[in-house]
Order: structure tokens, then C-alpha cells, then sequence
């Protein structure tokens, strides 16, 4: 049978090297199972050995990090460990990056999984919790027990190449990441069971939960049309011929201005169109399909508006995700208001 | 009504110089049924097989049929595409398994589909497990791509007949009854002292344009007021898919002549649900039309269905799922239990970001049928279709080529027709 290897993180503290007052000690390597380490030895049993308990002061750690990230690449690369485990670190926030910095650097730099335990609150989470598993633990050390029998029931099955489930089930913290899994039972048998347990008032849990939206406020209504600058912006995918800015065709995260100028229309001839989403035949027939040169053009002529804004504003609003979304809104928005437009119209597909 | 469905299990398939059907083993002279087959529109039309286990990849897959045969009626097969309009779910009804009848689309697409039949991306779809007889027809010179779909599916419909006629005659593997009558079933489970749940199906279909339809009879119904149909109607070939144009949205026209939810509907009747009856909805784009529709479809369910509890399945893209919305808050409203499933898209980056495009608090009751993940496509011996792909950087049969598990024929069930969920962690 495999023996894992672990190699395992602790401060000064756990290590037992003292508190506050030594918190400045560089790192320390013991070929030994120190601390929480020897409880997760413990819990673990005979598959894993703990082949090296790292020791680091968090002072030390977030103070000279660069060289505390080198130390510990350089003993990651010696061991060459099956897996790496940090922590716990509780609430204690130096802790708890030096936990999720180790982590995420076996993971990104040798692929080595790697995994933690933090309080939700500690600032480790936000800064790791995208790259890392990290246990959702108590704010005290009064819990270790409880909290390293969790950790290593999440080890077991990440070397063992077990299906690892969701946050809930795992005791993790919420990684904000999306997988499939396969479960035992057909779709449509889970989606009846759900409705009939709901029919029945028992207890029923969502695959899907809901999110709430931000809340956006209207802008007023333009004032005199007649006097104002109109912009057209379009997710469509509309960009000139060869696509010169390289811009993304799926979950795009920002836009190009393209220039109209004096055009009475858009030729076709001159636009290609990254988007799988639609049928683009009939916007490459005519441009103004999608991005109404021609008609806003006469409404400038018959002064119903004051000027069109001589660039359109493009991009492939394809599997977008809300956060690009904001990102494009947001630089889009900024060059329209430093332009002095004062609506803009947006047509999607 | 009585639909008695006669299968017969295809255990091999061959070219040769006979047609016949003998031992399990299906034999077809390839000339012979090109030229049954054959369409004006194609200026060349090649029949391929593809075994399990092949290191082999159908490229630019369309739609998968299972052939089958209306046997009291054989004209009527694939009523309104190649078969009269007669009334389905009915009578007797021969389909072929262990088959699958392919075909891929030799015009330019938005989205183009694959399947593998070995590999990692083979264990995401069933049709890597059946022998598929796979129709390549390239289009004459100057073909409008509307006369290329429609006689690519008189084609691909044409083969799913004749190969279940070469069969007609074979001792049947199993025979299957479906029995299911609105009028008086409905009541049935009522009488019983403990009621069960009435549930009501609504079938949320896409038919926008021509060729992104899901037709029924033949016809995709691009406005409509939601309908009451006949749950047998649905596995006797009535339902076919013709989506080409946004294919990725919409299932396969074998999953509709199998369909999950309803089959999952008539096999728990009277036991832990009544099933009373499915309801045909339509799609539209504008939010006034959605709710409209919604409610009407609601009115349906309530005043002449008498729904305790609603479940709810779409295709299409993003915007079906406020018709979904509309759905639930019109049920949740009129005292209707409601549930929704559905393929979360959004999810390429591999974060969990907004799958809803709603907030509703009616909504609280979401089966996930899985959600977009990235695949890799390792290089393959054979290639049936074309190596130049939508989406694709590099030949199809080449290293380097990432797509969505969406773009595998078969492995995106809108209807529930898999066994993935989602998991946020």
C-alpha cells in the first residue's frame, strides 16, 4: 500500500516555539509531526506520514514574504509531498495567509494539492478561498480536534481521487467554483422527488440557489432630445474585418469603440461577427441590423436628435458572466460620460 | 389511449450485398438505401458506421434519431416531416435499440456538435454507446441553408424508417404498454383515500425561426397559446428536433421519442404522484407575451388539470428562464406547488457566478441538470463529417482543440435525460 507523503504548515505558536514575542522567527523545518500535525498524523493513521512540519513566525512569514515564499518552494521541491495541509489558523489573520500562501503555492507552482482551515472571517479567506479548499473552522483553537478530523476526512478523499462534494457537505468554505458531478439518480427523478417533498411540506434543498441582484436605479429621462449626443453600444459581436483588437467570442471581459464617423451605414463587407450564440448571417448582410447607423443618421438630419456619437461600442455578450459584465459596463460608461453623450442605445442579440 | 411500443435490440450493423435483418445482426446494402435516401439538395451523400469503443469522432453533429416505424400505419412514421399528419400515441409502434441513426451538417454553423466514441468525452453522452449510422450529405452549389436542413431531416427520418421496416418482421426483445387516458385516468388516483398529488407537466419548447424549432407534427409552432397534449404522443415520433441553428440549446430528437420527464411522470403514477397531463408551452421573446403566456398556461393547469404541483423544463438558452419565472409566480400564486429544472450555462470560467437571471422567491425549488464545463478533444484515428469545426483553433482530429461539454451530441439534456448535477464548492 501507498504511503502518502504530507508536508505540513504551522506559526511559532502551534509549533510551540512561544507566542507574540517570537513571532518574528524564520522558518524552521523538523522532519517530524509537531502540533497539529501530530494530531492529523494521529487521525490520519498508517496511510500518511507527515515527512516534514514546516515552522514559520507569522511576523517573519508576512513581513519578508518574498523570501518565506522561496524557503518554502525550495522545501516543497526537496519533499516532493503528496499533498500539503496548513493549519488550521482559526481567526488569527497573519496566520491564515501564511496558511493560504503555502497552500496555493503547491497548487499553482507543482500542481500539489493542497488544503487549510480558517475561520470565515479570517482575511486568508478572501485571498484564498478562489485557489484552495479551505475548512470552515471556529474562531477558537478549543476546536482543533474537531476541526483536523474534518481536514483530513477532505485529505482522504483528495488523494484517493474520491468525488468531493459540496461546500456544504465537505465542511468547506464556499470556493465560489462550479463542477458537475454525477449523481446516482436520473435528473428528472431528482427534480420529482424535490417537488413532491415540497408538496408534502418536508424539507427540500434547491441544486440551484437563488441569488439577489444588485438593485439599478433609472437615469432621468434626457431633456431635450433634440440637443443630445446618442451612442450605440452592442453585445452582438460586431468588430471590423480580422478582428484587430482580438477580442474574446465567449465571456468576454471588455469592449472596443469602433468609428463611424461620417458613414451613412455600415457596410457589411467591412465587419466580421464573433458570436456563436445567434444566427450572424443576416447581421453581416447589413451591420445596421445590429448597429442602427443608417436610422440614427436621420434622425440626426431631421434634428429629432442633436448628433450621434461617431464610434459604436462592441462586444460578445456570449456566456458573459455578471462580474465581466460590470467590468465592461463600467469602462464603457466612463468613456461615454468623459464624451459628453448623453443616451445611449443598447441592441443585443 | 394505447400505445404498445414493440423494441428490438441491434446487436451489430454492416454493409453487404443483402438487406436483411438476421440474429440481431442488421445488414444493409449501402447503394440500395442511398438511393431510397437520397435528396436533391445534396450533391454527395455518404453513409458511415461508427462502433462503441472506436477510436473515432462524428464531427458536426446535428440531430440523433432512433429508428422506429408506425406499424398499423407506416406512412404515418414521422407525422408532418415524412409521414401523413395523423393522430400519434396510439396503436403499434416498432423502435430500434443499440442504434442511432446521425447526422451531421455539412453547411457553415454558429455551433457545431461532436461525439466520440471512445475517450474521456465518450462517457458524457449515450450515443457513444450505440452503432451509429452516421448521413453525410454535402449540399449542392448554391443551396440555401433553409432547403439543406429540411432535406437533411427528411433524409436522416427516411433512414431511422427504413432501417426499423428491414426489422418490422423480427421476433421483438420487449414489448412495452403505455396506457393513458385524460378523461378518465385523472381521476383514478382521486378515489383512493389517500389522494395523491396531482402533477402537471409543462413543456417549455424554443420554436423562434425556421430551423430553431422543435417541431411537433412537423411544425414549429413560432406563436402559440399554450396547449394541452397527449403525454403518449411524445415517444410515437411526433416530436422532432430541428434546431440547427442554435442546436446547442435544444435536445436531440431521441431524447423527445424517449422522453425522461414524462416517462418518469407515467411510471410513478399511482404511486407516489397522480400524473395529470402536460401542457405545451410556448417561449416568446418580449416579457409582456412571457407573462401572458404564463398565465394561460397556469389557467390550464389550474382550472382544467387541477394541479396540486407543477414541475417545469425548458430549452433555449437564458431567456427561457423567465418564462419559467413567470411560471412559477403565476402557480405559486394560484395555491400550484411548482419545481424547475434546467442546464446551468454561465459557468465556462469554472466560477460560480449568476446562473439566474431572476430573483423570485417563488422560485426556491431548482434541480440542476448539470452545468458547461471546458473538455479537451485528444486526436482521434477516424474522423466521419468534417475536420474543420465551429469553435475549433485546430482540425478536429488534432491536438490543442478545447470546447464546452455542451458541443458532445447528447451530454446537455434540457429535458433530464443524464445523470450530472452541479455543485457549488
Amino acid at each position: 500500500m501507498t504511503k502518502w507523503k504530507i508536508v505540513y504548515y504551522i506559526n511559532q505558536f502551534f509549533g510551540q516555539y512561544g507566542g507574540e514575542d517570537v513571532a518574528g522567527m524564520g522558518m524552521v523545518v523538523r522532519n517530524e509531526a509537531i502540533g497539529p500535525a501530530l494530531n492529523f498524523q494521529q487521525s490520519f493513521g498508517e496511510q500518511a506520514e507527515i515527512v516534514s512540519t514546516i515552522i514559520c513566525g507569522d511576523n517573519y512569514f508576512n513581513e519578508h514574504r518574498e523570501d518565506a515564499e522561496n524557503q518554502v518552494l525550495k522545501i516543497l521541491e526537496e519533499y516532493q509531498p503528496d499533498m500539503v495541509v496548513a493549519g488550521p489558523a482559526f481567526s488569527a489573520g497573519r496566520y491564515g495567509v501564511a496558511c493560504g500562501t503555502v497552500c496555493a503555492l503547491a497548487e499553482e507552482k507543482f500542481g500539489i494539492p493542497a488544503i487549510t482551515g480558517m475561520y470565515p472571517e479570517n482575511p486568508g479567506v478572501i485571498m484564498f478561498r478562489s485557489k484552495i479548499y479551505i475548512i470552515q473552522t471556529s474562531n477558537h483553537a478549543r476546536t482543533m480536534t474537531k476541526e483536523i478530523t474534518k481536514m483530513v476526512s477532505l485529505s482522504k478523499k483528495i488523494l484517493n481521487k474520491q468525488q468531493i462534494g459540496n461546500a456544504k457537505e465537505e465542511g468547506t468554505i464556499l470556493r465560489g467554483l462550479v463542477r458537475n458531478v454525477r449523481c446516482e439518480k436520473k435528473g428528472t427523478t431528482r427534480a420529482i422527488d424535490m417537488l413532491l417533498k415540497k408538496v408534502r411540506n418536508e424539507p427540500f434543498e434547491t441544486e440551484t440557489p437563488m441569488e439577489k441582484f444588485d438593485q439599478v436605479e433609472k437615469a432621468p429621462a434626457i431633456k431635450d432630445l433634440s440637443k443630445a449626443t446618442i451612442a450605440i453600444a452592442t453585445d452582438g459581436g460586431l468588430y471590423p474585418v480580422g478582428n484587430p483588437d482580438k477580442m474574446p467570442f465567449i465571456n468576454s471581459n471588455r469592449y472596443a469603440p469602433y468609428y463611424i464617423g461620417d458613414k451613412e451605414f455600415l457596410d457589411g463587407r467591412d465587419y466580421c461577427i464573433l458570436h456563436r450564440g445567434y444566427d450572424n448571417e443576416f447581421v453581416l448582410e447589413s451591420p445596421d441590423r445590429l448597429v442602427p447607423v443608417d436610422s440614427l443618421k436621420m434622425l440626426e438630419k431631421e434634428k429629432v436628435i442633436g448628433k450621434m456619437y461617431p464610434y459604436f461600442l462592441s462586444t460578445t455578450g456570449l456566456n458573459t458572466s455578471l462580474e465581466n459584465s460590470k467590468i465592461i459596463a463600467e469602462n464603457m460608461i466612463k468613456r461615454l460620460k468623459e464624451d459628453g453623450v448623453d443616451g445611449v442605445i443598447l441592441t443585443s442579440t | 389511449m394505447k400505445l404498445k411500443i414493440y423494441y428490438i435490440d441491434v446487436k451489430d450493423v454492416r454493409f453487404g450485398k443483402e438487406t436483411n435483418f438476421e440474429n440481431g445482426i442488421l445488414t444493409i446494402n449501402k447503394e440500395e438505401m442511398i438511393q431510397k435516401v437520397n435528396n436533391e439538395c445534396f450533391s454527395e451523400l455518404e453513409i458511415n458506421l461508427a462502433y462503441p469503443g472506436e477510436s473515432c469522432r462524428i464531427s458536426r453533429v446535428g440531430d440523433v434519431i432512433q429508428p422506429m416505424l408506425k406499424l398499423d400505419n407506416e406512412e404515418a412514421t414521422f407525422p408532418g416531416i415524412i409521414g401523413e399528419v395523423t393522430p400519434m400515441g396510439e396503436g403499434e409502434t416498432l423502435k430500434l435499440r443499440g442504434i442511432a441513426v446521425v447526422e451531421t451538417y455539412e453547411m457553415p454553423l454558429p455551433r457545431n456538435h461532436f461525439i466520440d466514441m471512445s475517450g474521456p468525452n465518450a462517457v458524457f453522452t449515450p450515443f457513444s454507446q450505440t452503432i451509429n449510422i452516421v448521413i453525410t450529405a454535402k449540399p449542392i452549389e448554391g443551396c440555401e441553408k433553409m432547403a439543406y436542413g429540411d432535406a437533411l431531416k427528411q433524409t436522416s427520418l427516411t433512414v431511422a424508417k427504413y432501417l426499423a421496416q428491414i426489422c418490422k418482421n423480427a421476433i421483438p426483445d420487449e414489448e412495452e404498454i403505455l396506457s393513458y387516458n385524460y378523461n378518465s385516468e385523472i381521476e383514478l388516483f382521486d378515489k383512493d383515500m389517500n389522494r395523491l398529488p396531482r402533477v402537471v407537466y409543462i413543456h417549455q419548447y424554443l420554436a423562434a425561426s425556421e430551423q430553431i424549432e422543435q417541431t411537433f407534427y412537423g411544425k414549429g409552432y413560432y406563436t402559440s397559446l399554450p396547449m394541452i397534449f397527449h403525454p403518449l404522443e411524445f415517444f410515437d415520433g411526433a416530436m422532432i428536433n430541428k434546431n440547427f441553428l442554435q442546436s446547442m440549446n435544444a435536445d436531440v430528437s431521441y431524447f423527445y421519442q424517449n422522453h425522461p420527464m414524462i416517462k418518469e411522470l407515467l411510471s410513478r403514477r399511482g404511486k407516489d404522484l397522480n400524473f395529470s397531463g402536460v401542457i405545451y408551452c410556448h417561449t416568446p421573446w418580449a416579457l409582456e407575451e412571457k407573462k401572458r403566456n404564463a398565465m394561460f398556461a397556469v389557467q390550464l393547469a389550474k382550472n382544467v388539470l387541477k394541479a396540486d404541483a407543477v414541475t417545469i423544463t425548458k430549452e433555449g438558452g437564458g431567456h427561457p428562464q423567465i418564462d419559467m419565472q413567470q411560471l412559477c409566480y403565476f402557480c405559486e400564486k394560484a395555491n400550484i406547488k411548482t419545481e424547475i429544472s434546467f442546464f446551468e450555462l454561465n459557468t465556462t470560467s469554472g466560477k460560480y457566478e449568476e446562473v439566474l437571471l431572476f430573483y423570485d422567491e417563488n422560485v426556491d425549488a431548482i434541480t440542476s441538470f448539470g452545468c458547461l464545463e471546458k473538455i479537451e478533444l485528444p486526436p482521434v484515428d477516424r474522423v466521419i463529417g468534417s475536420t474543420t469545426f465551429a469553435g475549433a483553433p485546430n482540425p478536429i482530429n488534432e491536438k490543442g482543440n478545447v470546447l464546452n461539454n455542451w458541443d458532445i451530441r447528447g451530454a446537455m439534456s434540457q429535458l433530464g435525460e443524464n445523470y450530472f448535477k452541479s455543485i457549488k464548492y
